[in-house]
């Protein structure tokens, strides 16, 4: 603060240059006194800015209440400190009304400037709550030892007044009511001092009542202090499901723009070669032509695969998949699985060694979607294998997981690349300019698979040496 | 000055070969490809080309950091770069354009077309120069 501002002039041209002075630097010099701007606390600006709004919306039924409080206090009391009384209200009155307005117009701001504007705002209020109890002292004091009706009636109806429409800011409440209950509980205190009665004396009823009374404001606060926490706490709710909606949606979007490049990709070698052979480009040159159809072929089963593993994916994800969990002997589904693949790595000169654990091992498990999820291992090491090469797949029990390994020797994987191979259409770079076919689904939906299953896949590398890939899935009860 | 060599950069070996087929074949250019971004680096101070065709999605260079890349060299400062996309995006085209870009060549693309597509760009590309 820079002093509290000198309120001569109450016109508003006069007044508001001066204001703005207190008003404008607030926040903008905080860095030279060390603190970095922290953006501010969303509620604590909501609690502000409901706090002010609600003070402007109340200005004019508040001047009526000053105003007819005043006109009482002139008629029955004292005509000089009434008229005192609401100029002093009044003056109060303005500094709360350009602290308010500058709360409501703030935008983006600090929480340093919040807690300012707090700060403000707290005096206002605190200025306020002390000219109305000042006044209200001091007609107690002009009527003399006696039951104060009026004093008291303007305290219990300012602290009503306060615990229903100051709850937003938990400090200025607790600053109103301390004032008011402060003014309340001296009122009769000080007539009992003053006159000492009997017990029986209606100050000593006074006294209690005013006791009751103000309990009963405290009481009423806490309770619009708590429903509008709670209001708050259903706000902060409604924004955390908006943004997790939010993030859902921007997931779905970019999957969606990926998709569509992947389907694209095949698409254009399909609709180029075909387009080529159809306008006779290698009508004398039927090497090339052949060399197209293959082109239009591979991409046709490209495309294919591609739509096949992303609806199993969606399958997969929308928790529809209904996986028929039976106790399987995973050493069967391996050997199955090897069986499928074995013709395919013959063609790239590369031999899968069997080398199982002896005895059965059981899982409670889908039969099909395991074959599944070891073909994708088999197929994956055999893509990124030299040939010639070994695949060995090994089985065992580890920690009350049914264990399968997938061990290539073949390109490896550099480290830190979890996210890439197990990422949805990535593959790892094979180092050596060729493209690897596939979808780049297929770890992905390996992994779905198995985690759906209460288990894990891993992998080991070393570049250039090899990959070795294993899955778990828990071990069946015996 | 009539366009000749062509520089083509391209993660997908099926659509390298149509691309060259359409801009030799159908087109007549002199054609250079590349598999990938750290490939056309090496490639591209040897074949000098006249102009870049550019795929946007690759694995670890993307085309566009390529180009960047390319124009850093003093030699290329210069060279004219068309995306050829299938990521459609308007607002990521009109991003490439406002960086440069001569044109954007959507994918699927009509390989029957493509040299004209290209040949069009260049002379406007010329003309405005």
């Amino acid at each position: 603060m820079q002093g509290t501002p000198r309120l001569v002039d109450f016109s508003y041209h006069n007044i508001a240059p001066r204001l703005g002075s207190v008003f404008a630097p607030v926040g903008r010099d905080v860095r030279p006194n060390g603190h970095l701007p922290t953006p501010v606390n969303p509620r604590l600006e909501k609690r502000l800015k409901d706090f002010a709004h609600g003070g402007l919306c109340l200005l004019w039924k508040r001047q009526s209440m000053y105003v007819f409080v005043s006109l009482l206090a002139a008629i029955y009391i004292s005509p000089a400190l009434a008229l005192v009384s609401l100029l002093v209200c009044q003056t109060a009155e303005v500094f709360d009304f350009f602290v308010s307005r500058a709360v409501v117009n703030w935008r983006n701001g600090t929480q340093q400037e919040a807690l300012r504007f707090r700060h403000l705002l707290l005096l206002a209020s605190t200025l306020n709550a002390s000219a109305v109890s000042a006044f209200a002292i001091g007609f107690a004091l002009l009527e003399g030892p006696v039951p104060h009706q009026m004093p008291l009636f303007i305290l219990f109806a300012s602290g009503l007044f306060a615990a229903v429409n100051n709850h937003q800011v938990p400090r200025i409440l607790l600053a109103r009511l301390i004032v008011y209950g402060a003014a309340f509980l001296f009122i009769p205190i000080f007539d009992l001092w003053l006159v000492r009665p009997p017990l029986t004396s209606p100050l000593w009823l006074q006294f209690a009542t005013a006791i009751f009374v103000l309990y009963f404001v405290v009481e009423c606060a806490q309770i619009f202090l708590r429903l509008y926490r709670e209001n708050l706490d259903q706000l902060d709710t409604l924004r955390q499901e908006r943004d997790r909606a939010q993030a859902a949606y921007d997931v779905k979007s970019k999957f969606v723009s990926t998709v569509s490049h992947e389907l694209r990709t095949p698409l254009t070698s399909i609709s180029g070669s075909l387009e080529l052979l159809g306008n006779g480009v290698f009508k004398t040159q039927p090497d090339k032509a052949e060399q197209m159809l293959d082109i239009a072929r591979r991409n046709c089963r490209r495309l294919g695969a591609l739509i096949n593993d992303l609806l199993d994916l969606q399958k997969l994800e929308s928790d529809k998949a209904d996986f028929r969990f039976a106790r399987t002997d995973m050493n069967e589904v391996a050997e199955q699985a090897v069986q499928a693949i074995e013709s395919l790595a013959l063609k790239k000169d590369i031999t899968i060694t069997c080398d199982l654990s002896r005895t059965a091992l059981f899982a409670e498990v889908d039969e099909a979607r395991m074959g599944q999820v070891l073909t994708n291992l088999l197929s994956n090491a055999l893509k990124f294998s030299h040939s010639p090469s070994e695949i060995i797949v090994t089985s065992a029990v580890v920690d009350e997981f049914v264990c399968i390994s997938v061990q290539d020797h073949g390109v490896g994987i550099p480290d830190g690349s979890e996210e890439i191979v197990f990422g949805r259409f990535t593959q790892v770079d094979s180092g050596d300019g060729r493209s690897q076919e596939g979808t780049g689904l297929g770890l992905s939906i390996a992994k779905t698979i198995v985690e759906q299953h209460g288990g894990f896949i891993s992998y080991k590398s070393t570049p250039g040496a090899g990959t070795t890939f294993t899955m778990g899935v828990p071990l069946a009860d015996s | 000055m009539a366009l000749k060599k062509i520089l083509h950069v391209d993660d997908d070996q099926d659509i390298r070969t149509i691309t060259q087929m359409s801009l030799e074949m159908v087109g007549g250019f002199e054609l250079q490809q590349c598999a990938s971004g750290k490939e056309a680096l090496i490639v591209a101070p040897q074949f000098q080309p006249d102009l870049l065709l550019l795929d946007v999605m690759m694995p670890e260079m993307s085309g566009e950091e390529l180009w960047h890349k390319l124009m850093e060299m003093p030699e290329f400062a210069a060279t004219p770069a068309i995306f050829m996309t299938a990521k459609v995006e308007k607002s990521f085209l009109t991003h490439l354009l406002v960086d440069g870009a001569l044109a954007i060549v959507e994918k699927p693309f009509d390989p029957m077309e493509l040299s004209q597509q290209i040949t069009e760009a260049w002379t406007a590309h010329r003309n405005a120069a």
